[in-house]
């Protein structure tokens, strides 16, 4: 099959109704899923240590640090290919749009209301918008 | 920050094991960037400091996710020219230039 064959291919599963495939799962490496730990881990240390250096605004720049996408597209690509990879990247981008209304919907929220309500709603707002914008961007 | 370094790599488990067992690719996609080290980060700023600080680190957050949404965008051509790798460090230069344009009417107001 083509490189193109297999584009046209993965497009038209874009369409497909999203699923949880627990039995994919078991194909998780402990290693993979150790770069991901690794690539959460250093990025928070990161952000706690800049919000030291350079107070919790700067900090908080960090915070949308695109470690975990980074690790995945490699792991992504390892695994399977390059256009698994970048079907990945696409769905990353609402996925980003998402976490700007996350941080909109925290920095509005905070000091306003519990933290545990604020940070609730900012999840609401991420997961909403960007499911909300796959749906209307891709799904037929 | 031990403490922040071990609930932001527990959140991009929890996270990544989700998006692994989810199909297809683009909507497990929605799932590399979620507020994983956002969530664990707040949550301990707040227990620690308070929701003043907590406010700052998400008001700051609005730059890097602006930055997050022009790294997504820059990657999926690059990741056709090049492996994965180099496509993920040279997309960094995406994210840093729209972090650090928001960033400047953010860390001014």
């Amino acid at each position: 099959m083509s490189a193109a064959d297999r584009e046209r291919g993965i497009a038209q599963r874009v369409a497909e109704r999203p699923a949880l495939a627990p039995g994919k799962l078991r194909e998780v490496r402990r290693r993979d899923l150790a770069y991901r730990f690794l690539a959460g881990a250093l990025t928070s240390i990161g952000a706690g240590g800049v919000t030291l250096l350079f107070g919790a605004r700067v900090g908080g720049i960090l915070l949308a640090f695109p470690a975990i996408l980074a690790a995945s597209l490699t792991l992504i690509e390892e695994q399977e290919d390059s256009a698994e990879a970048r079907e990945d990247a696409r769905g990353a981008t609402m996925g980003g749009l998402g976490l700007a209304l996350f941080a909109a919907v925290a920095a509005l929220t905070l000091g306003n209301t519990s933290g545990a309500v604020a940070l609730l709603l900012a999840t609401v707002a991420w997961f909403a918008s960007a499911f909300l914008g796959y749906l209307v961007a891709w799904f037929k | 920050m031990l403490i922040k370094g071990l609930a932001g790599g527990g959140l991009v488990l929890a996270f990544a094991l989700l998006s692994a067992g989810l199909e297809p690719k683009r909507f497990a996609g929605l799932f590399s960037a979620a507020p994983a080290v956002a969530l664990a980060g707040l949550t301990i700023v707040l227990l620690d400091k308070g929701a003043h600080d907590a406010h700052q680190n998400a008001v700051g957050m609005l730059a890097g996710s602006a930055g997050m949404v022009a790294y997504a965008a820059a990657v999926v051509p690059l990741l056709r020219r090049l492996h994965a790798s180099r496509a993920a460090a040279a997309a960094l230069g995406a994210w840093t230039l729209a972090a650090a344009v928001v960033a400047v009417p953010v860390l001014v107001a």
